[in-house]
């Protein structure tokens, strides 16, 4: 079988089309700060945003005052520092810090090589065969080698492990289902470790998106020895109790008050880390987060609605990332008159976005152009998003009427019985955003629709039980690629949350699984998010959010990035800045 | 049995009793909460929710659930938490000398000021140190500790620190001498509030007593019948709320401790409520519980010390 031999260099380029996350879930640190204003703000939108770069040079506070080490706040305490269970963004930015596997993602989410020397590609693009470097160590003195992969990989796949993202292992992973089951053993799975530094897996199809996964958190590896001495039960709980291989060290954890991390002084590429020591701290109130910033307590936060206003006005300077996931209108397409497309359409229709995103949300998120959001890698390199353009639907009233009475018509539902419930979030801003959507309804179709807050527990629930008709729901990707937004609406898709079904898209998406060709792979998934968008109107897509962020004049080169959230000292050039 | 004895002892048997029931009442009222602890945004797939599950003990039916929980405690083990996987009662060991430490500045701070001001207004009644002190017992007992909080974070941490350039009081954290008067004090100032009331009307009643004007008559000095006379027998009602007071500052450390940022129970408290996180729920409630249901044990005893002619119920001479 002739091998293509890749030398790391030239990688990036050919095979970055597709990026992978380590944002899951819902509620991390990012969405910290949304508070709401009393009256709608006109203008904080869109003007004077500055570059992620220029936020030390003007900014006006000059940060904490310890002399190496910065302060940021992660809101809430990591639920782990085990590579195998994390699951939510403040596990995985600061494990991001402080664990190295194959592959990392840079400053513009391209997965670049981290502790291999080489690797190559099998022609059937299933297997990727990895050289490791031989100068890694962990923390507790022994090297890294391709054992810590097998087991790290293997622990995480294990029943018993009962790991969140497991699945993103044994789904991808040759044997890796049955290896879960335990219908199979270790040394049956496509994963090989011939010699310490030479490692390979077999994945169960073509994955565009392969390098992408090894930056994932449970694709790291884990030391045995460590693992084992510790006690599956106690590690990564502690502080001491963790064995690491990056760029920091966790030198303190005192729960649910802050995580530091020091410099790893034995780590390979040391030169590079710009920043000695970095100290998370967990303050959830959006008051008290601006507060401590300004009274230099720390030095990076996130800043929600009223505080852009506010920061603005005395000259501080903000920076801006859109997020690479959608919200949208999500209809219970079991439900009556939701099941009819029509029906759908018109309360999309009659919702005027434009002023949805300036009035209500102005915080600079942006007007939908569809489901899948820009910044989500297409075919050669390009933008899926630029590829496909928008292919939202019109603000439309008078349509969005006769739509309803053609649409309650075909249901069979009376007009005037028709009182639909939008459920939506018990938060100020969610209620906000409920009343001006309620507001809207009635307004231009004449409904009146009744509004059900719940608490984020209790309306997850009621999203995947279907025990909803209306409401507003986002999607965060598991990977950068197309297939991570439009797979969800597939039937049998276990987040498929309105119960969308349509044989036609089904066929569209399964084909687009199955084509090498990116060009046409491309074509077939507009094909099938014009089918679901405009035609089915299955969901309807709202907004991409805005965070802003701003920085203290301490530390320079942190950047938010849409899969990595926000990264403390992971990019080469992060540093602080010296007077 | 002297009745004394039969007393307390009957007492404290309640006080088991109500434990018990808190325990079944939570137990059994957080798993009627919707989702479970491992449910978000995106539904995780359905294999690993049930071997998580299983992992967790949650795959039995919950009778089962609950007198093996129940078990554990009596032995001592109160499980390990559904969110970071840590057991509860280290949890509860870690974060609870942090609420204690806070709780305590603040019923200091609470009780020596809100004696003081109630002393003060009842003995100059009806002048502007009266006036001023109730103005300001009004405004401790009408300001949740959040909004105060957030006051004092803003005038105290930050404009204080941008006028001077010396933080003299930390906005957030917990730790360094600076970072721990202002959430005592935002914690302390509706207990300081009620204290002071209560204390100027039980004052107000106690120089009123024919005994006071016997006082005066013998010739005492007026410090000598305001600290002796009538302080003592005013600060009896105080003590009386000292149960509830405890209470009250306890649970108003959910609040302060969000605000400040504080790792003490009560931000463990909200935080496990709202993750769905059953064992620390129960964990903490029945520590809580445990908690308060002593206070008043022991209150109920020091007013019985404090005045002997207070009658214990169930005593006949």
């Amino acid at each position: 079988m002739k091998r293509q031999k890749k030398r790391i260099g030239f990688v990036g380029l050919t095979l970055a089309a597709c990026l992978i996350l380590t944002s899951c879930g819902g509620g991390g640190a990012a969405s910290s700060a949304a508070p709401s204003s009393g009256a709608p703000a006109s203008s904080a939108a869109a003007t004077d945003v500055v570059k992620s770069d220029e936020l030390a040079a003007k900014s006006k506070y000059a940060g904490t005052p310890d002399a190496d080490m910065i302060t940021i706040n992660t809101v809430s305490e990591p639920t782990t520092l085990n590579t195998m269970l994390a699951y939510d963004t403040g596990s995985s930015s600061i494990l991001r810090e402080i664990v190295s596997g194959l592959f990392k993602l840079d400053k513009s989410d391209k997965p670049i090589p981290d502790l291999i020397e080489s690797y190559e590609v099998s022609d059937d693009k299933l297997t990727y065969t990895f050289k490791l470097k031989q100068g890694p160590k962990w923390s507790n003195g022994e090297p890294v080698t391709s054992k810590d992969y097998v087991f790290g990989w293997t622990t995480a796949m294990k029943k018993e492990t009962a790991a969140n993202y497991a699945f993103i292992l044994y789904d991808n992973i040759k044997g890796g289902k049955d290896y879960f089951d335990g219908k199979i053993k270790e040394d049956q799975l496509g994963i090989k470790a011939p010699d310490d530094y030479t490692l390979s897996i077999t994945f169960v199809r073509p994955i565009p998106y392969a390098l992408h996964l090894f930056t994932f958190t449970a694709y790291m590896p884990l030391n045995q020895k460590a693992y084992e001495s510790i006690g599956a039960d106690n590690y990564a709980k502690e502080a001491d109790k963790v064995v690491t291989n990056g760029a920091y060290k966790v030198s303190e954890w005192k729960h649910n008050d802050h995580v530091t991390l020091a410099k790893n002084e034995d780590y390979w590429d040391k030169d590079k880390i710009g920043i000695p020591k970095i100290k998370y701290v967990m303050l959830s109130d959006a008051n008290a987060t601006l507060n401590a910033f300004k009274a230099g307590q720390l030095d990076f936060m996130t800043v929600g609605k009223d505080h852009i206003k506010l920061l603005k006005a005395e000259g501080q300077p903000i920076a801006r990332y859109i997020e690479t996931g959608p919200w949208y209108f999500q209809y219970n397409t079991t439900k009556k008159p939701f099941n009819n497309a029509k029906v759908r359409q018109a309360f999309g229709l009659s919702v005027d976005l434009d002023s949805y995103v300036n009035d209500v949300l102005a915080d600079g998120s942006i007007k939908a152009d569809g489901v899948v959001p820009p910044g989500v890698a297409g075919a050669n390199g390009k933008d899926y998003a630029e590829a496909r353009g928008s292919i939202q639907p019109k603000f439309d009233p008078a349509k969005a009427k006769s739509l309803l009475a053609e649409g309650l018509k075909e249901a069979g539902v009376s007009a005037a019985g028709f009182k639909p419930v939008f459920t939506c979030s018990n938060t100020t801003s969610g209620q906000k955003d409920a009343a001006f959507f309620q507001e809207q309804w009635k307004k231009n179709l004449g409904v009146s629709v009744e509004l059900k807050p719940l608490d984020n527990k209790a309306r997850f629930e009621a999203m995947q039980s279907q025990n909803f008709e209306l409401l507003m729901a986002g999607w965060t990707p598991d990977y950068n690629d197309p297939m991570t937004f439009l797979d969800l609406f597939m039937t049998n898709n276990g987040n498929n949350n309105g119960k969308y079904s349509s044989k036609t898209y089904d066929d569209l998406v399964t084909k687009a699984m199955n084509e090498a060709d990116p060009e046409k792979r491309q074509n077939i998934l507009i094909e099938a998010e014009k089918l679901l968008v405009q035609t089915d109107t299955a969901v309807f897509p709202i907004y991409y959010r805005a965070i802003n962020y701003t920085t203290s004049q301490k530390f320079t080169g942190g950047t938010y990035t849409p899969f990595q959230g926000w990264p403390g000292d992971y990019h080469d050039g992060t540093k602080l800045t010296k007077k | 049995m002297p009745k004394q004895l039969q007393y307390y002892l009957k007492r404290v048997l309640y006080a088991v009793i109500t434990i018990f029931l808190l325990i079944c009442i939570t137990f059994f009222l957080m798993h009627l909460m919707p989702g479970d602890p491992f449910s978000g945004e995106k539904a995780v797939p359905a294999e690993i929710k049930a071997a998580l599950y299983a992992k967790y003990g949650l795959n039995q039916p919950l009778p089962v659930q609950f007198f093996k929980y129940v078990g554990n405690v009596l032995h001592g083990d109160f499980g390990v938490s559904l969110q970071d996987k840590r057991p509860v009662a280290q949890t509860i060991a870690e974060a609870f000398p942090v609420s204690a430490d806070l709780g305590i500045r603040a019923l200091i701070f609470a009780t020596i000021i809100g004696l003081l001001l109630g002393v003060v207004a009842a003995v100059k009644r009806g002048t502007g140190w009266d006036t001023g002190t109730m103005f300001l017992a009004l405004i401790g007992v009408s300001v949740p500790s959040f909004i105060l909080g957030a006051l004092l974070q803003y005038f105290l941490g930050l404009k204080l620190y941008q006028a001077t350039g010396r933080q003299i009081f930390a906005v957030m954290g917990w730790g360094p001498a600076n970072s721990k008067f202002l959430p005592a004090f935002a914690l302390a100032f509706g207990s300081m509030a009620s204290i002071s009331r209560l204390m100027r009307t039980s004052m107000l009643d106690v120089l009123n007593q024919d005994y006071i004007k016997t006082a005066k008559a013998k010739g005492l000095s007026r410090g000598e019948i305001i600290w002796k006379h009538a302080v003592r027998n005013a600060v009896m009602p105080v003590v009386t709320i000292m149960g509830p007071l405890v209470a009250a500052v306890l649970t108003g450390t959910f609040v302060v401790e969000n605000i400040f940022a504080i790792p003490g129970l009560g931000k463990i408290f909200v935080q496990c409520v709202q993750n769905n996180d059953y064992t620390t729920i129960v964990g903490t409630t029945l520590f809580y519980g445990s908690f308060l249901v002593f206070a008043n044990l022991v209150v109920d005893i020091i007013y019985g010390l404090l005045d002997p002619r207070i009658k214990l119920s169930g005593e006949k001479e």
